[in-house]
């Protein structure tokens, strides 16, 4: 049965038919298949190439995992919205406040369409959207930037994220710090309070009681 | 397209807040202000006199050609820090751009200096820089020079006594670089 919040699109593309699925169940993934895209790359592979990780994701609570795939059940595209893992600097702001916009990707043959744009409108478009802090990480290592320079990768991510009401934060966070063109962006929803907002910029900068 | 937004908010490591936003045209009188309050020796190593609204106004002027981006960092409505970026828009060198930094001393060691190079060094990227340059006087800049270090830039050559203090001691220079590389290795 579909989850009560699934959304789901097909259109066309110049490359064929796509469906987009958010709050996608273990089944769902079960019966659909990556691209060759995803493992053909010697110098890139996608951070997430197995089925499993997808499937481990979407059976976790509150977690929206959206899919792009052709009709003939290709998985082309996906992204994952959850909450980050036990010991992640994240969660010290506070039980369940924090998710992550994980990983969102798009295999080559099917960039430019505007796959990427429509996987984060559908993570975000979340029943918890005002009550949760959406944030990601860009880091610049995992990014394919075989045809782009890290700078223009990291605009395009400012500029996607930005759409769903994203915005740049700065913290200390070592991973982050260690290249200037690294991200992390967030969006705080309208029914986080002043106290959880504070937190969030404490943690940001190392500064909340925990450390 | 430069994606930086501003004003950017940092906390530093004793809690307080602090704005970084870009130098504008209005900022002249603050900034005057503020190496004004410097004490002589912080100031003494510079190209130019930076308590001269004039040097000021250059400075400012050179923004809207783009040969410098400046920022500022204000706490409480006042400029506490003024780092920029200055570049050449022709020859064999506008690939190097040189950076310059000054923190007030009440505000020092308290991470401030670290996210205003930090927040340049990815302008300079954005700009398409292949390196950036900083000049240090050995002896009287010698916490910048190892903060640059811990943000990757190198000692890359020593100048012997080239500047004089105020007491006319004679200093050497330390040339810093740090290569801002477009992409990681194959490796």
């Amino acid at each position: 049965m579909a989850h009560k919040n699934q959304k789901r699109i097909e259109w066309s593309t110049r490359r064929g038919k796509v469906i987009i699925s958010s709050f996608c169940s273990p089944d769902d993934i079960v019966s659909l298949s990556f691209i060759e895209a995803y493992t053909k790359y010697a110098r890139y592979r996608s951070i997430v190439s197995k089925k499993e990780t997808l499937i481990k994701a979407a059976s976790q609570p509150d977690t929206n995992v959206t899919l792009a795939f052709t009709p003939d059940g290709k998985i082309i595209g996906f992204g994952i919205l959850g909450y980050p893992p036990p010991g992640e600097r994240w969660q010290r702001v506070g039980n369940r406040i924090m998710m992550e916009v994980s990983v969102i990707e798009v295999g080559r043959p099917w960039r430019s369409l505007g796959i990427s744009k429509k996987i984060l409108r559908f993570l975000v478009d979340h029943p918890l959207e005002e009550r949760r802090i959406f944030y990601m990480v860009g880091y610049s290592w995992t990014w394919d930037l075989e045809r782009i320079s890290a700078m223009d990768y990291r605009n395009m991510l400012i500029s996607m994220f930005s759409q769903q009401g994203f915005e740049t934060f700065q913290t200390n966070e070592p991973n982050i710090m260690m290249r200037p063109e690294n991200l992390f962006m967030a969006r705080i929803g309208a029914n986080i309070s002043e106290a959880i907002q504070k937190q969030f910029k404490q943690v940001r900068f190392d500064l909340d009681p925990y450390v | 397209m430069l994606q930086e937004r501003y004003p950017k908010e940092v906390v530093l490591t004793d809690g307080k807040e602090v704005t970084l936003r870009p130098l504008e045209e209005e900022d002249q009188d603050d900034l005057v202000r503020f190496y004004q309050e410097l004490p002589l020796r912080e100031r003494w190593f510079f190209k130019e006199d930076p308590c001269d609204p004039s040097v000021i106004s250059k400075w400012v002027d050179a923004r809207r050609t783009g040969n410098a981006l400046g920022v500022l960092a204000i706490y409480k409505g006042r400029v506490l820090a003024h780092a920029s970026l200055l570049r050449r828009t022709y020859g064999g060198r506008k690939h190097v751009g040189r950076l310059r930094i000054t923190v007030s001393p009440r505000f020092r060691s308290k991470r401030l200096g670290t996210w205003m190079v930090f927040d340049l060094i990815r302008r300079a990227m954005e700009l398409g820089l292949e390196k950036i340059q900083a000049d240090f006087i050995v002896g009287a800049e010698d916490l910048a020079i190892e903060a640059v270090q811990r943000l990757d830039f190198v000692r890359e050559s020593l100048i012997k006594d080239y500047a004089q203090d105020e007491k006319g001691t004679y200093h050497d220079c330390q040339i810093m670089i740090k290569h801002l590389h477009k992409e990681w290795s194959d490796f």
